[in-house]
Order: structure tokens, then sequence, then C-alpha cells
């Protein structure tokens, strides 16, 4: 017999018994609806760790100070060296020097210093709106999504803005608010008891570029704005007076990948504050881990389970069909032949469990989907993961049809054939 | 030709073990029409087993169109089943909940025939078997003589050489067991198909051009001619006129 014949006929057997192979593919169901859960699950929570993150690559250390606790060898810190610590730490911050230090390093390809500064307000055609946060753009932000412009004309006077501002000015096409002019301004504030007067600043720039919105994001308040990095420590350095020296938030060390780990260390060594971006996505990863380890447990006790059902719903059919299995073997259908029906069978029971679980776990998938809210949180049923679900199940109950399959296939056709 | 030369057959082991056939040699030529009779329990059907490959003696040769079908491997035996023999069984053994087209082309997908030439097949041995009509119908829905018919037409479908039928009419009424006969005689007849019947009725027997008498497992004997094996000297011999006997044991 062909495949495609085999195939037909095991088609046409299962339909004989719909009640109890519907049943025998509902357990599979249960169990792959658990597993297509726990592989959304897991896919949704990576996909939204790279979007905070971009493509998982640990290629950079970010020192944000110097680590302020100091312990002495002895793990017991006396309250001089304690109060020493905290001294240098606070006489310490982050500069030119440091910044002449980390270009030394080898591994080490680029070094961006980056200060933070915010605006108030922005002013487009002569009317006031709030401003959007400003940050500097570095090559970690490379999953942007720009709708208009370029990020490579990010540099001096240019900004790269939201796309609410296109159509909080009246324009129809982000395309049209490339070059288009935004002033930023913070007001003058006047001395207080605490602080001194500080003048208005007022800075224009160009728009360059115009991120596109993601609908998802509930608040669109939280998009930000991007200046080149250079253009930002100048305003922070100009906030801070010249009579201060220059000093950085933050540095940017983009490293070769696989000496990340040992700059870091380095680093860490000498005082510094560094992390990785797989210290970073790393704590989020265990969380998702462990939900993920519960639900293929479940999973796995589940498909366990159903495995007997197999077993249980294929010998019987083997039992009801034995002058059908003898009739076939005499009319020479081999061995073989009689294997592969059975266990063609029990893959087709797993495929209509694969399929039947898939859509029960779309429902859960979409539920959970809507609990994550603001997280901009999604448990995606993809293709992919479908066939994961698919050749498992399949695989699962072919070998659990197997024992059956060998009972039918070694049916002696004579004995079957025994008139009762 | 069908040469089955000294087989025997022991079922069970030891206290309860049982001889089934006891050196059993005979011949039987193209074309034939063969009855094998003999009472209950004598071994026909265990002889028909080992004829037609669906079971093996356990000593002794089968030969059938010069092939010693003891000396294939299992794979080559269903083989050879599937082109060369059609089966027909007392209770027919037709399945129920198939239609009749999917009942008779069973055989042509077993033995691999191109789907493009089955429906050709399977319309013609229908109609042979004036089934055409009921060619959609599940076979349950069918009379127990229209479900021989129907076994009849999936035995004939890949034009056998020779067609064994186990007491073919044991479970009819005589008019519709009639009619079975007709068709397997006429088939016999126009296609030039050896045709081997075990039963108990005499009269059937008697239609054919050979008896082969069973007895304990051992042959009591064989009317006929083995001479008859030109097609001519076949047909122009009425079976009851069989002139020689001859004894074996
Ligand atoms: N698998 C088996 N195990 C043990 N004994 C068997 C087996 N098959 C057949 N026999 C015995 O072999 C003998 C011949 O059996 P067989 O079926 O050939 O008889 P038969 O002539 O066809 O009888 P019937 O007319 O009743 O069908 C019987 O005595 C039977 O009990
Ligand atoms: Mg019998």
């Amino acid at each position: 017999m062909t495949f495609p014949d085999i195939l037909k006929r095991s088609w046409h057997n299962l339909g004989r018994a719909k009640v109890r192979v519907g049943l025998t593919a509902a357990a599979l169901a249960i169990g792959g609806a658990t597993m297509m859960l726990a592989l959304a699950i897991t896919e949704g929570v990576q996909n939204t760790i790279q979007k905070g993150f971009g493509d998982f690559k640990n290629n950079y250390v970010s020192v944000r100070g110097f680590v302020t606790e100091n312990t002495s060898e002895t793990g017991v810190q006396t309250t001089e060296e304690a109060a020493e610590a905290s001294e240098s730490a606070r006489s310490k911050s982050l500069g030119a020097e440091d910044v002449n230090k980390f270009k030394a390093i080898s591994g080490v390809n680029e070094v961006l210093p980056l200060s933070y500064y915010s605006f108030k307000e922005v002013q487009i055609n002569g009317k006031n709106y709030k401003a959007p946060s400003v940050y500097p753009l570095t090559p970690l932000d490379d999953l942007l999504d720009l709708a208009a412009g370029k990020r490579e004309d990010l540099k001096g006077d240019t900004i790269i803005v939201p796309e609410r501002y296109v159509k909080q000015a009246g324009v129809d096409n982000s395309q049209d608010f490339i070059g288009k002019k935004m002033t930023f301004l913070n007001p003058a504030q006047r001395a207080t008891f605490f602080s001194p007067a500080i003048p208005e600043v007022k800075r224009e720039f160009t728009v360059v570029g115009v991120t596109k919105s993601s609908e998802e994001s509930g608040d669109a308040d939280f998009e930000n704005a991007y200046l080149s990095p250079e253009t930002l420590s100048q305003l922070a350095q100009a906030e801070q007076g010249d009579n201060e020296k220059v000093s950085y938030n933050q540095i940017l060390l983009l490293t070769n990948e696989s000496q990340t780990e040992s700059i870091k260390e380095a680093l860490k060594d000498q005082g510094y504050e560094a992390t990785t971006r797989e210290d970073n996505v790393g704590k989020a990863l265990e969380a998702v881990g462990a939900i993920r380890v519960f639900l293929l447990v479940f999973a796995a006790i589940a498909i366990f389970t159903a495995i007997f059902g197999v077993i249980n719903t294929q010998l019987m059919s083997v039992l009801e069909r034995t002058r059908e299995i003898g009739i076939m073997k005499a009319l020479g259908l081999s061995r073989t032949g009689v294997l592969l029906m059975f266990s063609i069978e029990a893959g087709l029971i797993g495929l209509i469990g694969s399929i039947a679980g898939t859509l029960l776990a779309i429902p859960f998938a979409l539920l959970m989907s809507s609990m994550g809210g603001e997280m901009e949180f999604t448990i995606p049923i993809t293709i992919p993961n479908f066939l994961i679900v698919v050749v498992v199940l399949v695989v699962v109950a072919m070998l659990s049809g197997l024992l059956p399959a060998r009972r039918a296939s070694k049916l002696d056709p004579v004995e079957a054939l025994r008139n009762e | 030709m069908i040469q089955i030369k000294s087989i025997s057959k022991t079922f069970g082991k030891k206290e309860s073990a049982f001889q089934a056939l006891r050196d059993v040699t005979v011949d039987i030529p193209d074309g034939a029409s063969v009855a094998i009779l003999g009472k209950s329990g004598s071994g026909k059907s265990t002889l028909m087993h080992a004829m037609s490959g669906l079971d093996r003696p356990d000593s002794g040769q089968v030969i059938v169109e010069g092939l010693d079908i003891l000396q294939l491997r299992p794979k080559e035996v269903d083989e050879f089943r599937s082109r060369t023999i059609g089966f027909i069984f007392q209770a027919f053994f037709v399945q129920g909940n198939e239609s009749c087209y999917d009942n008779v082309s069973l055989p042509l997908e077993i033995a691999k025939v191109p789907a493009s030439q089955r429906k050709t097949l399977v319309e013609e041995a229908l109609a042979k078997v004036d089934l055409s009509d009921k060619i959609k119908e599940k076979a349950k829905n069918l009379s127990g003589g229209q479900k021989q018919r129907l076994a009849i037409a999936r035995a004939i479908v890949n034009n056998p050489k020779i067609l064994f039928a186990d007491e073919p009419t044991g479970n009819l009424d005589s008019a519709t067991g009639e009619m079975v006969e007709r068709l397997l005689f006429s088939y016999n007849k126009n296609s030039g198909t050896t045709l081997v019947i075990v039963t108990h009725d005499p009269e059937l027997a008697a239609k054919c051009s050979m008896q082969i008498h069973i007895k304990d497992g051992q042959i009591e004997s064989v009317v006929g001619t083995p001479a008859a094996r030109q097609p001519e000297a076949l047909s122009a011999q009425p079976v009851a006129a069989a002139p020689n006997e001859m004894r074996v044991n």
C-alpha cells in the first residue's frame, strides 16, 4: 500500500470511533495547550525584554558611578572606613579622566560619555506643550523605529521626536515634519532660599527624524525624544556652570562580546559600578524561566497521562478490527503496512490533539495578554510554536501507538479469520 | 499449476500436538475447478491455507506457477498473494462501514495498482457481480447474497491466477448460493482462473472438474483428471463424469 492510501484509510478508521478518538485527542489537547502557553509566554516575555534591550548581544558595559559601600577585607567595616568610603564616593563623579582610562582598555571599541538633561516645555507654532523626555541616541537604541528621517542625521542642533508632535503641529505626514523647527525651553527660575536664580534656557532644534508611535502602548506620553550625546552633554554642562569640571551621568563602553564580562569585572575591582546587558536581561529571564518550567512540567504530566489514552484507544481499535486486519494481511498487506497504518492512525490523533490544543490555548493567551496592561506584554501564538506542538504530540502519539500497532502487525491472518 | 509435494502441518506442541495435514501430495492444473471435500475438522481449510501461502506447512513443498512459496521471505509471500491469489470466505468478511467501492479497491491498493487504473477495474469487477448500482452503498446495507457477490468482486478485481473459496455458499440459502456458484464457475471458465472451493456440499463439488477428498488430514482420493491440463479437455468434459479415480492411500 502506498502512503496516501494508508493515510486515507487511517483517517476513515478514526472517523468510525469519533467519541473514543475525540476523548483521547482531548487529553492530548490539554497537554498541547499547556505546552503552547509555556512556549508563548516565554516568547512574549522575551519579546518584551528585547524591545527594551535591543537584540540580545552582550556588547556593552554601563558605568554609572562608583560603588559606595567599600567592605574591608575582614568583611566588617569600621566606622572610619565607612566614612572614608562614602566621602571618596561623593567627591568622585565620572569625568574626562575616566573616559580616557576606559578608552585605553583593550576590547573597548567606543566610549560614550552620557549626560542627561530635561526640558519642561516645547513650542510648536507658537503654542507651548509638555516636553518629551530627552535621551541620548546611542548604538544601543538599534531597534528604534523611525516613521520618517534618518538617525545618522542626528548631530548638533537636530532632534528626533515622537510622532504625536506631528499631529499636534497640524502636519498630516511625518515626512513633511522633517526639517521643521521646534523650540525647547526651561523657564527662568527666581532665586529661593535653597537655590540660586536660574536663567531661562531656550534651544531651537531642527527635526531630522520622527519615531513611530507603537499602537499598543496606551500612553504616548511615555515616548521619548532623542538628541546626540554631545548635545545633551553640552546642555548638562551649561547647567552646572563653567567653574565645575566636566562630569557625566553614565559612561557606556561598547565592547567586544567575548571580553565584556572580563572588562566589567576589572572595572568593578577598581570600584566602578558596572553592569552589562546580560545582568539586566538575566534578572527578567530568571522569572520567566520559573513560569516556563512550571508550565512545561504540567504539560509533561498531561501528555504522559494522555499516552495511556492513546495506547488504550488503539488497543481497542486493534481488537475491534481483528478480522479487517486479517483480511488485509490475507490480501497481501505486509507487516510493515499494518504497522504503518496503525501508527499513522495514532499520529493523526496526535495531530487532532495539537490543533485542538492550540485553539484551546488562544483564549488563555488573549486573557493573559490583556492582563499585561501598560506593560505592552503579548503572548503570541505563532506558527513555529504551533509546529513544535504538532511535532511533539504527533511523535508522542505515534510512539504510544507503536505497541498496539505491533500487535496488529503480528496478527496471524488465519487466526484472525477463523470462524466463530 | 499448483504442485503440493508431501506437506504436513501440526498444530500445538507436545501432548496437545495435533497433525492436521499428513504428507499430502496433489497437483492442480491451470484453469481447473477443484473441490476440496471432507468432514468438518478433516483439514480442508488447513490445506487451502497452505496452498495459498496464508499459512506455512511444517514440511514439504508448495509450488505455484513454478515458484516454491515456502522458500520465499514473508514479504515476498505477501506480494505473491496480492498479485496471484483471490480469497472468498464463508462469512464474507466485507468491511461493513466502507462503501462497496472501497471494499473492492482494497486489494488494488495493497497491490500498489496505480490510482488511475483502479476506478475502471473496480467498476468492471462490480459489474461482473451485478452490483454496479451499489457502488456507493455501505457494505453493511447489503443482503447476504450481495455481500458474498461483493466479496467475489473484491477477490477478482486484480485478475488473480487462483481463486480460493472457503465454503462460499455456507451462509446462503440455496437459491442465492446457486447464483454465487454460477458466478464463480463462469469466472473460472471465462478468465481461465483456477478455482479452488472448499465445501461439504456434494452437489457443488460435482460441478467441479476435480474433487479432492480429505479425511483426517490425508488425501483419501482425487477424482478428476490430472490430464485435464489442456483447457479444451477441461471444458469438453462435464465435471460429474470425471473418469479416472485414483486412490492415494
Ligand atoms: N490453530 C490451530 N490450533 C490447533 N488446532 C487447529 C488449529 N487450526 C486447525 N486446527 C485443527 O486442525 C484440524 C483441521 O482444521 P480445518 O480448519 O482445516 O478443518 P476443516 O476441514 O476446514 O473443517 P470445517 O469444515 O469445520 O471448516 C481440526 O481438527 C482443527 O481443530
Ligand atoms: Mg474449514
